[in-house]
């Protein structure tokens, strides 16, 4: 049951054009249900990842950009239910169940979280979680796994991994754990690795260390990535795409330059403005976006940034614009034709 | 570890000369004696009695004579059981007791960390709810009303077990009084674990668990149940004392032979050493007991070093 | 109530009403089916315990003779033979022999003979025996020798059947309540009033005096207290007061720990640290922010502990250490129910349901107001 990992694994779909596209999702939607009533955090995403390609996903806390991913991963909480069309390299993967996601979580899929506080288990040593990978996805022996695990360790430059590697988490630093996460996640070569706000919760200093630890592992594994961060530095070094997300939607796609010199939605306008930079000038002074998102259990009717939206005109209260193509690899959900 | 449990010991001194005085003043100074009996001992011998087991001095001098006694492991004489010391009274209920709360504790350990964990991964199911309905019935019904209970239904009506007494120690007659004794704290351990375990398993590192493709056995087993034990066991300390606790009523009930019992007898009887003698055993015996139960923590707990 | 006001300006159209945590809080327990069921238990409960033993026919502590354990019954007793018995006790020292004894409706005619000329003054002896009233002479023979007595015969209903003394048991069971909530309720109080002083004062204090407090704590924590209070019960005497002194003195300790833990932690919060910047004095502080902070777990805590205290007093009172006869509680009559469980299970049942229903209903109620209060699971 083990695919082998140098080799691509098995596809059923005919390779050419198909394999391509590492993930694809359509018309992704995702509801929790709680005593307060539905949150529909998710509300028709549809996108696509290309081999090799980092696509970066920037919105505020609350804009449904983790649950995508977590629905894709199928790591939903118990009250998450995901609906719509999701496939891995050519296989449907949305409500497999658990068994044969299995064989793709870990191995072909990985994921980092946010916190890397905690999201190692406490009470294992970091080997035995780095190990049990390799025995499970690869059927190593103890001995094999450890020494690659070793050899992972290394490769994220955490010094002494030989050493390090029978400690607990609580022995390492945020930066290190977040190094141990990362090496965990790539101990299969995945195909696409999502990284949910890798450097959040880290110093600065430390996040540039990630970052640039996450751009040479890209080049070395050919790995595709999906960044998810509220951050816009963060992606601007690191993605070739952006997906701007607001309340559960996509609100504009393109590629990373277009999107920071040439933002077409209100709503990435602003996130850009609210943006310190060390180049621009002393007197710019930084913006925030007015108001808050809305209540994701009960969207407005019509946009729902427009009671944000300095732009805001007749038809933005009346229908909720849908995500249009405006150029080669671009589109917005937008009334506007173009941004005055 | 060994010079923390060293200094552990040390640091429970204080606490049990607190408790041996409290306890020592708090029975001297209440009305009454052992010697006052139905019909009252002529003068000469009360006098004689008095003097044999030092009542006649002065309270603090019988407080220090107590105290050197008990540093030279001494628990003294009883007074109504005249031909015993306290010493060998106790060591007659203590294996008895041991036997019964240790069993007690390890069934209300075993079945209740199993139940809870059920429960936790049926979260909001009917077996969940059985559980947990179960564990609610024996956290609320007090022992002294299922300990009838039971040996009413299951003693009396449908005589599989028998009502009551110990019968030497007899395999049937043991299992109604530890089955009663164990039932809240099985029943707290369950409800315990359930929700540690609940919490665990919405905890990020099952998540990353899960998002490694570990097979949900894997990830509840080898992730959860490690994670979820701590609380469990550091509980392990107040379900001693609850047990302990327990089994004065119990064993008064079922009249099973163990410290309890002498306990009560004790402190009705006015028999001082008795008393003493037996507070003495189990507050020595919870400060062990949550010195025991810390250890396990830390070896459980990777972030506990005990150094 | 207090209410924490939640300042979330509402932008225009999409107006979002701020609601309160208390306000969420009582909108979540109320949606608690258990919780909601259980507080409406309990009220009946509570109810019958406090104007129960004032509507009974029966005092709790009114012997009846004539009807030790008898069973619970809709019936009025006695039933059927029984009158033949109560005669015959009515009449055991009177000399006279019953020849006939008819009871029509509430009553009883009886005719009696003796070997001498029978003394009138025996209706006397029939009404003192309680269980006949009005009891006269309807004809007497020429001789005096016969006599035919009338008499109304006492009905009694025993819903609950009687103890072993032949006292109503529903009657004593409410009572037994009213004395168990009692001192649920003062008990608690007690030690709520004695731990959130400690508690709050060590938390607001902190450092050296902080540690001192939760030192003793400890220490006091170690002791197995349960056997001190049984020791105090045993030495002296069983008195009602005492046992609040000993209970209270025993449950302000995790209060104490709960408020104190609280205290610590709000004062720690930003909040506080923005109202402190923002130059509130302390005394709005505390009142405005750290006891309306502390206020959920202590009171989660507090329904917890009532039932707490309920069994502790029930544990005493079945050692036979706690109130004493002829005031009663749930543990006494539980004991004695204990006692002659064979003979009269019913006096076993009644109070055991009634207790087990009421620590019940408190626990769910606990529990459904945790969960109403606990914003993790929002």
């Amino acid at each position: 049951m083990n695919s082998t990992a140098a080799s691509p694994a098995v596809d059923p779909v005919p390779a050419a054009a198909m394999a391509e596209q590492v993930l694809e999702v359509a018309g992704l939607n995702t509801r929790f249900d709680t005593p307060d009533g539905e949150v529909r955090a998710v509300n028709d995403v549809s996108f696509t990842v290309a081999r090799g390609e980092t696509v970066g996903v920037v919105g505020e806390s609350g804009s449904g950009k983790s649950q995508v991913f977590l629905s894709v991963m199928g790591l939903l909480a118990s009250n998450g239910n995901a609906t719509g069309r999701v496939r891995f390299k050519g296989q449907d993967i949305l409500g497999l169940p658990a068994a044969k996601l299995n064989r793709l979580r870990g191995s072909r899929m990985s994921m980092i979280f946010q916190d890397p506080m905690t999201s190692l288990n406490p009470f294992l040593t970091v080997a035995r979680q780095l190990t049990e990978v390799l025995v499970l996805h690869k059927g190593m022996g103890e001995r094999q796994a450890l020494k690659r695990s070793i050899e992972m360790l290394d490769l994220v430059r955490i010094p002494e991994a030989a050493r390090r590697i029978g400690m607990y988490p609580h022995e390492f630093s945020g930066g290190m754990r977040q190094r141990v996460m990362i090496a965990m996640a790539l101990l299969c070569q995945p195909d696409l690795l999502i990284a949910d706000e890798p450097t959040t919760a880290l110093d600065v200093t430390v996040q540039a260390q990630i970052l640039d630890l996450m751009q040479t592992l890209k080049r070395e594994f050919n790995t595709s990535i999906v960044l998810i961060t509220h951050d816009l530095g963060v992606i601007a070094g690191l993605a070739d795409r952006v997906m701007v997300m607001y309340a559960g939607s996509v609100v504009e796609e393109g590629a990373v330059r277009e999107i920071f010199y040439d933002p077409q939605h209100p709503y990435t306008v602003g996130l850009l403005h609210s943006m310190p930079r060390l180049a621009a000038g002393r007197k710019e002074r930084l913006v925030s976006i007015p108001g808050q998102p809305p209540n994701l259990q009960r969207l407005p009717k019509g946009c729902p940034f427009r009671p944000r939206c300095s732009h805001a005109f007749a038809p933005c209260s009346e229908t909720d614009p849908a995500l249009r193509p405006t150029g080669p690899g671009r589109a917005k959900a937008c009334h506007l034709d173009a941004m005055p | 570890m060994l010079s923390y449990t060293v200094r552990r010991l040390f640091s429970a001194i204080p606490t049990l000369f607190i408790i041996v005085t409290l306890a020592f003043f708090m029975i001297r100074l209440a009305p009454g004696g052992p010697f006052d009996l139905e019909r009252p001992l002529p003068e000469q011998i009360l006098q004689n009695l008095r003097a044999i087991y030092h009542l006649d001095e002065p309270l603090i001098v019988q407080y220090g004579l107590y105290l050197k006694s008990l540093l030279a492991g001494n628990l003294g004489p009883s007074f109504v059981y005249r031909d015993f010391t306290v010493a060998e009274l106790i060591a007659n209920g203590l294996p008895v007791s041991i036997q019964f709360g240790g069993t007690a504790l390890l069934v209300a350990l075993v079945l209740g960390s199993f139940l809870g964990s059920i429960a936790a991964l049926r979260q909001n199911t009917r077996t969940d709810y059985t559980i947990m309905g179960g564990a609610m019935v024996g956290i609320t019904i007090p022992n002294f009303v299922t300990a009838p209970l039971l040996s009413l239904l299951l003693g009396v009506y449908l005589g599989w077990l028998p009502a009551g007494g110990w019968g030497e120690g007899a395999i049937e007659n043991k299992i109604l009084p530890i089955v009663t004794l164990a039932l809240p704290q099985l029943a707290i351990i369950a409800r315990l674990t359930r929700g540690s375990m609940i919490e665990v398993l919405r905890s990020n590192h099952i998540r990353t668990a899960r998002a490694k493709g570990l097979p949900e056995r894997v990830v509840i087993f080898r992730h959860g149940l490690r994670a979820a034990l701590p609380p469990v066991v550091s509980y392990l300390g107040p379900a001693t004392a609850a047990l302990l606790t327990g089994s004065v009523v119990i064993e008064t009930i079922f009249g099973v032979p163990g410290v309890g019992r002498y306990f009560v007898q004790g402190a009705l009887n006015r028999d001082y050493t008795l008393v003493m003698g037996t507070v003495v055993l189990i507050a020595t015996f919870i400060v062990i007991f949550n010195l025991l139960v810390d250890l396990i923590y830390g070896f459980l707990d990777p972030k506990v070093r005990y150094d | 109530m207090t209410t924490i006001p939640f300042d979330q300006a509402p932008e225009e159209g999409a107006a979002i009403q701020g609601r309160s945590l208390w306000a969420d809080a009582r909108r979540r327990l109320l949606a608690n089916r258990a919780a909601v069921v259980s507080m409406v238990i309990l009220a009946v409960v509570a109810l019958m315990a406090l104007l129960g033993p004032w509507l009974s026919p029966h005092h709790y502590d009114q012997v009846y003779r004539s009807y030790i354990r008898v069973a619970p019954s809709f019936q009025p007793y006695p039933h059927g033979d029984a009158v033949t018995a109560m005669v015959d006790r009515a009449l055991r020292r009177s000399g006279g022999t019953v020849e006939e004894l008819t009871v029509d409706g509430d009553t009883m005619r009886l005719v009696l003979t003796g070997e001498e000329a029978l003394d009138p003054r025996i209706v006397r002896s029939i009404d003192r025996s309680g269980d006949f009233r009005g009891a006269e002479v309807v004809e007497t023979s020429e001789d005096g020798r016969r006599m035919v007595i009338e008499a109304t015969l006492e009905r009694y209903t025993f819903l609950f059947g009687t103890d072993s003394n032949g006292r109503d048991l529903m009657t004593r069971v409410l009572y037994g309540g009213r004395i168990s909530l009692m001192i649920g309720l003062l008990a608690t109080f007690v030690s709520l009033v004695i731990g959130v002083t400690y508690g709050a004062t060590a938390g607001y204090l902190g450092g050296r005096a902080d540690n001192l407090m939760m030192r003793f704590v400890d220490i006091l924590y170690s002791i197995p207290f349960m056997f001190f209070v049984i020791l105090l019960m045993v030495f002296f005497g069983r008195n009602i007061f005492l046992m609040f002194i000993a209970v209270g003195a025993i449950e302000w300790l995790d209060m104490a720990r709960i408020v104190r833990g609280q205290t610590l932690s709000i004062k720690r919060k930003e909040f506080i640290e923005a109202a402190l910047a923002a130059g509130v004095g302390t005394p709005k502080i505390i009142r405005r922010h750290i006891v309306p902070n502390a206020l959920g777990p202590v009171v989660v805590y507090m329904t917890l502990m009532v039932p707490k205290v309920i069994l502790l007093e029930s544990f005493l009172s079945f050692l036979g250490l706690g109130v004493q006869e002829p005031m009663t509680s749930w543990g006494v009559l539980i004991a004695d129910g204990a006692n002659n469980m064979v003979a009269a299970p019913w006096m076993l049942l009644f109070p055991a349901v009634f207790l087990a229903v009421t620590l019940f209903c408190l626990n769910f109620i606990g529990d459904g107001l945790r969960d109403a209060l606990d914003p993790k699971d929002r």
